[in-house]
């Protein structure tokens, strides 16, 4: 039951929402410069050519939207079935959503690489499928939170999901080990040190730190604006 | 026909070449012949490079201005 003081207190927070969030700004230049740098001043692969240079943009959205978003849906989630704090709740949905715009870019980025390094955009190889089954979980997750209207049932549906999603992804991380597929094994995630050059490798450092400020920029505006949608809700039903 | 063994090719292929004329014979002879376009370096794969990254930022950009949009929505009803 929400308590007349909490819903005051909510609408409050309604009020403080700032028109530019500076850290989602700062975040949005920090990934341009990161941008910049890895167009035009990091080497290009002897290989693969410049198409390589997708890395910077690839290998991190897969790090957060895969490995820490669908972490903290899941987590947030799991202590929500068991302390049931909205605030939980909304840190679920917001990582969520996040993780979904950086799932669709691994998806996009990786098909406009596959097509240059592999001659097609798509093929039904264990690491791509799996990581698409991913993104339908994920969206499945935010279109199930938007079919259900009573908050408690919504949080709870929906952190059981969350937690159920996270479990493909130790599986879509095996992938490349267990299956013959197209994909290649880790760079970057694997015991031993990143097989890179150092200024790829700083490169590819400063792109993680740009995105993963963008990430919890993103996270942290979406739980505002969840917050304030729910306190207006409250507003609207006392 | 001692090259095509030594290539690999199994005895019944070349026992069938053995069996032809002459100059099909040299014809079937497996010379290494230069690609129709000869490449040296990387590709050229700057354009699909340049790609990815504007449909990165298209992707980032529709989602913040979708956020506050939404975030100027619960404001403007507050």
């Amino acid at each position: 039951m929400t308590t007349a003081s909490a819903i005051k207190a909510r609408s409050a927070s309604v009020r403080r929402l700032p028109p530019v969030d500076w850290l989602v700004l700062l975040a949005v230049l920090a990934v341009g410069g990161v941008f910049a740098r890895a167009m035009l001043f990091t080497p290009a692969d002897a290989t693969l050519g410049a198409v390589q240079r997708l890395f910077y943009v690839h290998v991190p959205a897969a790090i957060l939207g895969m490995y820490v978003a669908c972490s903290v849906m899941a987590i947030a989630g799991g202590v929500y079935l068991w302390i049931k704090d909205d605030r939980l709740d909304r840190i679920a949905e917001s990582a969520a959503e996040v993780g979904f715009v950086f799932l669709t870019v691994v998806l996009v980025t990786g098909s406009i690489w596959g097509k240059a390094s592999w001659g097609t955009y798509w093929a039904w190889e264990p690491r791509l499928t799996s990581a698409l089954f991913l993104w339908f979980l994920v969206l499945s997750y935010l279109v199930l939170r938007d079919a259900i209207e009573n908050r408690e049932a919504r949080a709870r549906l929906s952190a059981v999901l969350g937690v159920l999603a996270l479990l493909l992804v130790p599986f879509i991380h095996m992938t490349v080990y267990l299956f013959r597929g197209l994909h290649p094994e880790p760079i970057v995630l694997k015991p031993e040190k990143p097989s890179m050059s150092p200024e790829m490798l700083s490169t590819f450092g400063l792109a993680m730190l740009a995105f993963t400020l963008l990430f919890f920029a993103l996270i942290r505006l979406r739980y505002q604006w969840a917050t304030a949608r729910d306190a207006r809700v409250d507003v609207e039903q006392a | 026909m001692r090259a095509l063994a030594t290539l690999g090719v199994q005895d019944t292929t070349i026992a069938a070449v053995d069996s032809l004329s002459g100059d099909v014979a040299v014809a079937l002879q497996l010379e290494p012949t230069l690609a129709p376009r000869e490449r040296t370096g990387p590709p050229d794969t700057a354009s699909a490079m340049k790609t990815g990254y504007i449909v990165a930022s298209v992707i980032f950009l529709a989602y913040i201005v979708l956020l506050m949009r939404r975030v100027a929505s619960v404001r403007k009803s507050s």
